[in-house]
């Protein structure tokens, strides 16, 4: 069978979707999966919309009662249509799922930003674990950004204890 | 506030090549549902308790809540094409709003696809001031209620593409010189590789008419908000310094094809009758260049951007107070144009 992209090659690559409910399989070939991305860990509604420019719903492997968030009853199937969590809690849910995402999107998958003021001891004992444990990794490069933040999170608190 | 002409847009502090600043932070409230998953009633619930908090922040006097549900579609339209609100929020309903401070440099949206989208708005090039302001707004609201936060993926938004900082910093500039040079398309391709979102202000990609252009960052995990701004406004000093570049080279090599585009927009601007918004916004351009290199005097750039903005379709209704047909905004906007451009003229 020939690759549904380059219509040239052998396709030696399945991709299964679904588009509006309708089970499809996509045969590609290496190059063009490759080149399109599609051998990547990227979530399948991004290749499907990305591919045929429709948000089609994903082959969901569980059935329905598995990975349901539990406060907002949000399935993974009404996250992959729309990319949108429901609430909060869904990053605990889906955290599987929006890692892959956050991989393809963003620098790091740990926050360096401000904490909001009745967070920062939370966000303390989350650093002094991480640089724990980055540092046991031999990660010392991610070990270092964490201590300046925990350093500057510290003087920050000092500096508000001062003020107050 | 919607019935006021003017706006930041027309202060009398000049724009260069940068017009407009911005900064918006993403925030939720915890144990709430997202505003796309969350139903009509905790919409409602969220903004009843919200309204209340708007109205008292010391960072944020004399602050307006204008609840969609309640507004009228031109009234929405012109809240739009000030860029104060979303598309999304515009056509959204009972739950949904904007509180605006009254210089209009603050805007809350409520409900849009997150709970709270906090902005920052100004004239030119004001990124960390504009980062101060919003971020003691934000400091003031966090006081008040609880926003879901994470300690490992920040503050936490509906999309996971905003998480983290939540901070989204952009500009829109008008890159005229690197139009007429053909050399907007790799100066755009250019920003897009190292992570940045370009798009035509009005317009689809690098076919954006009027050569006004909105450039953000994109990654908002990883890095701290001032990291984030600071490589941003690196970035954009860059291609404004691109963008003078070019217009020192078109100004030396091609002197009189420059003074010939601005002088021929100078005419049309002055003397037509009828004028659509993508040939006004292209004219604009020239003359707008044409003032900033000293070929046209008598009119200053906030005239030209309260000029751009009030020839907008919502802002014609607004200040005829009925709906106008295609053909009758035209005549409308070609009018208004004429009159604004009165004390204009040609140096060159």
């Amino acid at each position: 069978m020939n690759c549904a992209i380059c219509k040239k090659n052998e396709a030696t690559v399945s991709l299964k979707h679904s588009v509006d409910g309708e089970q499809k399989d996509l045969n590609v070939c290496v190059a063009c999966a490759d080149k399109h991305g599609l051998r990547s860990q990227l979530p399948l509604p991004v290749l499907t919309d990305f591919l045929f420019g429709v948000s089609a719903q994903a082959d969901v492997p569980e059935a329905d009662g598995q990975k349901v968030c539990t406060t907002c009853h949000m399935h993974l199937r009404d996250l992959q249509k729309s990319n949108l969590l429901g609430c909060p809690d869904c990053y605990d849910t889906f955290n599987d799922d929006v890692s892959l995402l956050l991989e393809s999107l963003q620098p790091s998958s740990q926050h360096f930003g401000k904490v909001p003021v009745r967070q920062r001891a939370a966000q303390i004992e989350h650093f002094e674990a991480r640089l724990k444990s980055e540092a046991a990794s031999e990660h010392f490069e991610q070990a270092a950004a964490i201590r300046d933040r925990l350093r500057a999170l510290r003087h920050e608190i000092q500096e508000s204890d001062v003020r107050t | 506030m919607v019935r006021k002409p003017g706006s930041w847009l027309g202060m009398k502090k000049p724009t260069g090549i940068v017009i407009s600043s911005r900064i918006r932070l993403a925030r939720n409230i915890e144990g709430v549902a997202f505003p796309g998953w969350a139903g009509e009633q905790e919409r409602v619930q969220l903004l009843t308790r919200l309204k209340g908090c708007f109205t008292s922040l010391a960072s944020m006097p004399n602050t307006l809540v204008l609840e969609m549900a309640e507004l009228a579609e031109t009234d929405r339209d012109v809240l739009r094409e000030r860029h104060l609100i979303s598309q999304e929020l515009a056509e959204r309903g009972p739950g949904s709003a904007l509180a605006i401070s009254s210089d209009e440099q603050i805007a809350i949206m409520v409900n849009e696809e997150d709970h709270l989208r906090l902005q920052a708005i100004a004239p030119g090039m004001q990124l960390r001031d504009i980062w101060d302001k919003i971020n003691a707004v934000d400091s003031e609201i966090e006081d008040l209620f609880g926003y879901a936060f994470s300690p490992q993926l920040g503050y936490l938004t509906a999309c996971p593409s905003n998480v983290g900082t939540g901070l989204r910093a952009s500009v829109m500039m008008h890159l005229a010189g690197l139009r007429l040079t053909n050399e907007v398309e790799p100066v755009i391709n250019g920003l897009e590789k190292i992570g940045l979102t370009v798009r035509g202000l009005w317009g689809e990609g690098t076919e954006a008419y009027g050569n006004m252009f909105q450039v953000s960052n994109q990654q908002t995990l990883g890095h701290s908000e001032a990291q984030i701004i600071d490589a941003f406004i690196d970035l954009v000093t860059e291609v404004t310094e691109h963008e003078k570049n070019a217009r020192a080279r078109l100004a030396e090599s091609q002197r009189v094809n420059l003074i010939d585009w601005v002088a021929r927009a100078y005419g049309l601007l002055k003397n037509a009758r009828i004028m659509s918004s993508q040939e006004k916004a292209d004219l604009l351009s020239a003359l707008r260049l044409g003032i900033e290199m000293g070929y046209v005097g008598g009119v200053d750039i906030a005239d030209i951007n309260q000029i751009m903005l009030m020839g907008k379709t919502g802002h014609l209704q607004k200040s005829t107070g009925r709906v106008l047909g295609p053909e009758e905004r035209d005549t409308l906007r070609a009018r208004l144009t004429r009159n604004k451009l009165q004390n204009a003229k040609l140096l060159e």
